[in-house]
C-alpha cells in the first residue's frame, strides 16, 4: 500500500493525502517508542531488585534527584533560552524549608513537605517578578547573587539558633510520606519507588508542557520577547510563571534529597552545587526531557569513580568546556540521533521489500 | 566613620575596580562572560606566593600580571576566535568550565594550602594618617589599583583606541561598519582584561589570605558590580564597584549581618528600578 502512495504521491500532491501517508508511515515509529518508554518506566521500578549494593543504590538516588534540578535547569534554557545559576536556591529553601518545619514546628513529614515546597513556590515567584524582567545574561548573574544572598542569609549568626549556622539542620522526617514509611524513607530501596515515580510525573509533565500552547507561547518568547508583544500576547506572566515552575522542580528535588538524607546544609546554594546541576543537563543534553535525568545519573557516577583521583574539578570543568562545545545537546541529542538513523533503516528496509 | 575606614573602603574598592573592570571590557568587546576571572585571580595570588618564596615580590609584580595577560591570549587564540559564532551562554560556559580547570591546575602546581605573603620591604611598615597608624602596603595597593583604573579611564576617554573600545562596546555592529578593527581590539582588550585580574591578584596576596575559595568569592560579587554597573558600561563598572567596596568595608563596622547581603539586595533594587543596570550600557541589552 504504502509502495503504491509512493508512486503515486508526486501526480497528485494532496495535503490531505501525504498527512494521513505520513502518519501510516510513522505510527511503527511511535508506538516502539511508546513501548520503551513504558519498558523504561517499568524496568525502573525494579532496579533496587538489580543493584542490591546499597552504597551504589544511594548514588542512582542521588543520581535522580541531581537529574531533577538539571530537568529544572534545561526547562528555563529550552523553553526561555534562560539559565539560571541560582537553581540550587530553591533545592535549599525546600530542605530548609522542611527541616525548620519539622525540628522547629514539629510537624508530619507530609506537612513538611508541603510548607518546604510552598516556601520554595512563594520565594520563586517574589523574586522571579524582578528576575524575568531582565536579559539572559544579567539573569544568570541576578539567579546567582540570590542563591549567594540565600547562602549568607543562613550564615548569619542572628538565626545560628535556628538555621545551623555551618553545619546546617539534621531534621528526621516525622512519620511516612505518599505511602511510604517513616524507616523506608531512609534506606535507598525503600524510597526508590518514590523517587522514581516522582521522576517519571516530573519528566511526562515537563514534556507535555512543552507541547502545549503555554511551551509554544514561551518559545515564541525565547525567539523574540518583542514580536511576542507586538503581536499581542502579554510575555511578564508566561515567563513568571516558567520561572516558578523551573523552582518547583528544584523543590522537588530539594525534597527528595532531605527525606532520604534528612540534613540541609549552606552547600545547597554554592555555586557549585548549581554547577553540579548545569554539567549534568548540559551532558544530558539541553531540549530533551530525560536528558537531564541521564545527566544526573551520570554525574553522579562519574563523581565517584572520578572522585579517589582528587582531580574530580579537572574532568568536570573539561567535560563541561568539551561538551558545551562539541556535543551542544547532550547524550541525548547523541541517542536520538542515532535512534532515526536507526528507524530510517528500519523503514528504508520494508519499503524495499515491499518494491 | 573616620579616615581609616575611608581608606580601608578604597583599599577593598580598589581590588573590586581592578576585576570589574576587567570583565566589563570583555564583556564589551568580544561578549564574553568570563567565568574564569577569578580563578585567574587565584592562581595570580598563588603564583606570587612562590614567586616571593623563590625570589621577591617585585619579580612577582612584573611577572605574574604577564603571564596572566598571556593567558588571555590563550584564550583569546583558543577559545574565543575559533569559536565567535557561538551564543554568549555557550562561551559563558566554556569560561565556567575552564575555571574548573584553571583552579584544578593551580592547586596541583601550588598546593592547596592557604598562603599569607608578607607586604615587601619598603612597604611593610605603618604611616601615621591624621593620628592613627596605617599600614603602608594598604596605601600602595589603593595607589597602584585605583592608579591603573585611572590610566585605563584616561586611554578610554583620551584616546582614538580608546574611543574606539567604547564605541564598540556600546554598538559593536554600527562600529564595525563605521571601519574600527574590531579584531585588533579583542586582543588588546582580553590580554588587558587579564592582566587586570592578575594585577589583582598580585596586590590582594600581601592583603588577603591565599586560599581556594579566594577567586569564587570576588568572582561573583565583581559579576555582580558589573550588572549593576550596566552590561557594556566600564564606567558604570568602576562605579559601582567603588560604591559595593565602600559599602561592604563602611557596613561591616557598623552593621556586619546586614553588610554581607547589601550588594545583592542593591542589585535587586537597582533592576528593579533601571533593568539595564546604573550605567549607560549597550543599547540592545
Amino acid at each position: 500500500m504504502s509502495a503504491k502512495q509512493i508512486t503515486s504521491g508526486p501526480t497528485k500532491p494532496s495535503v490531505v493525502g501525504s498527512r494521513r501517508e505520513s502518519t501510516l508511515r510513522q505510527r511503527p515509529a511511535h508506538v516502539l517508542r511508546l513501548l520503551a518508554i513504558l519498558a523504561v518506566i517499568v524496568a525502573g521500578f525494579a532496579v533496587p531488585s538489580l543493584v542490591t549494593n546499597p552504597y551504589r543504590l544511594t548514588l542512582l538516588v542521588d543520581g535522580l534527584t541531581l537529574g531533577l534540578l538539571a530537568l529544572s535547569l534545561g526547562f528555563l534554557v529550552t523553553q526561555l533560552g534562560l539559565f539560571s545559576f541560582g537553581a540550587g536556591a530553591f533545592f535549599g529553601v525546600t530542605a530548609y524549608g522542611f527541616a525548620f518545619a519539622s525540628i522547629e514546628w514539629e510537624w508530619s513529614t507530609t506537612a513538611s513537605a508541603l510548607f518546604g515546597v510552598g516556601a520554595s513556590l512563594a520565594v520563586a515567584a517574589m523574586v522571579g517578578a524582578v528576575f524575568v524582567r531582565v536579559k539572559a545574561l544579567p539573569f544568570a548573574m541576578v539567579t546567582l547573587a540570590f542563591s549567594v544572598m540565600m547562602m549568607q542569609f543562613v550564615h548569619q549568626s542572628a538565626f545560628r539558633d535556628k538555621l545551623g549556622g555551618d553545619s546546617g539542620l539534621l531534621a528526621m522526617p516525622q512519620g511516612g510520606f505518599l505511602g511510604v514509611s517513616q524507616e523506608d524513607l531512609l534506606t535507598p530501596d525503600g524510597i526508590w519507588p518514590l523517587v522514581w515515580s516522582v521522576v517519571v510525573v516530573c519528566v511526562a509533565a515537563m514534556f507535555l508542557l512543552g507541547r502545549s500552547r503555554f511551551g509554544r507561547t514561551l518559545r515564541g518568547i525565547r525567539e523574540n520577547d518583542e514580536r511576542m508583544r507586538y503581536c499581542g500576547f502579554n510575555t511578564y506572566w508566561p515567563k513568571l510563571a516558567a520561572f516558578t515552575i523551573s523552582a518547583g522542580l528544584a523543590a522537588v528535588a530539594g525534597l527528595m534529597q532531605i527525606l532520604f538524607h534528612g540534613f540541609a546544609t549552606p552547600g545547597l546554594f554554592s555555586f557549585g552545587f548549581t554547577g553540579n546541576g548545569i554539567v549534568a543537563a548540559l551532558v544530558g543534553g539541553i531540549g530533551s526531557v530525560y536528558g537531564a535525568i541521564i545527566g544526573g545519573v551520570l554525574f553522579t557516577q562519574a563523581q565517584s569513580w572520578l572522585g579517589t583521583s582528587g582531580n574530580l574539578m579537572l574532568y568536570q570543568g573539561a567535560i563541561t568546556a568539551l561538551v558545551v562545545l562539541f556535543l551542544p545537546r547532550g547524550l541525548a541529542g547523541l541517542i536520538s540521533e542515532v535512534s532515526k538513523k536507526a528507524l530510517g533503516r528500519i523503514k528504508r528496509g520494508g519499503s524495499d521489500a515491499s518494491n | 566613620m573616620n579616615s581609616i575606614q575611608v581608606l580601608n573602603a578604597l583599599a577593598a574598592g580598589s581590588l573590586l575596580t581592578l576585576l570589574a573592570s576587567g570583565l566589563a571590557l570583555i564583556y564589551g568587546l568580544r561578549n564574553v562572560m568570563n567565568f574564569a576571572h577569578g580563578a585567574i585571580y587565584m592562581f595570580a595570588a598563588f603564583m606570587t606566593a612562590r614567586l616571593v618564596e623563590h625570589t621577591n615580590y617585585w619579580v612577582a609584580f612584573v611577572v605574574v600580571p604577564l603571564t596572566c595577560a598571556v593567558l588571555g591570549l590563550v584564550l583569546e587564540f583558543g577559545l574565543l576566535r575559533p569559536f565567535a559564532d557561538r551564543s554568549v551562554i555557550t562561551i559563558a560556559l566554556v569560561t565556567f568550565g575552564l575555571a574548573l580547570v584553571l583552579s584544578s591546575a593551580t592547586h596541583s602546581l601550588f598546593g592547596t594550602q592557604p598562603r599569607v605573603v608578607s607586604a615587601p620591604a619598603p612597604l611593610d611598615g605603618t604611616l601615621d594618617i591624621l593620628g592613627d597608624p596605617y599600614p603602608v602596603y594598604r596605601l600602595f595597593l589603593i595607589t597602584v589599583g585605583l592608579g591603573s583604573v585611572a590610566l585605563l579611564v584616561a586611554w578610554l576617554k583620551f584616546t582614538r583606541s580608546g574611543l574606539h573600545v567604547r564605541a564598540v562596546s556600546a554598538q559593536p555592529d554600527t562600529a564595525r561598519m563605521a571601519g574600527v578593527n574590531t579584531k585588533r581590539l579583542g586582543v588588546i582588550i582580553v590580554c588587558l582584561s587579564t592582566g587586570f585580574a592578575g594585577l589583582a591578584g598580585v596586590l590582594a596576596a600581601p592583603y588577603l589570605s591565599i586560599d581556594t575559595g579566594m577567586g569564587d568569592a570576588i568572582l561573583i560579587i565583581s559579576l555582580v558590580i558589573v550588572v549593576l554597573g550596566g552590561i557594556g558600561s566600564i564606567g558604570g563598572a568602576i562605579v559601582s564597584a567603588l560604591i559595593v567596596g565602600g559599602l561592604q568595608t563602611l557596613g561591616s563596622v557598623t552593621a556586619p549581618a546586614v553588610t554581607t547581603i547589601a550588594p545583592y539586595v542593591l542589585l535587586i533594587i537597582v533592576l528593579l528600578w533601571r533593568p539595564q543596570g546604573l550605567g549607560r550600557g549597550r543599547v540592545d541589552h
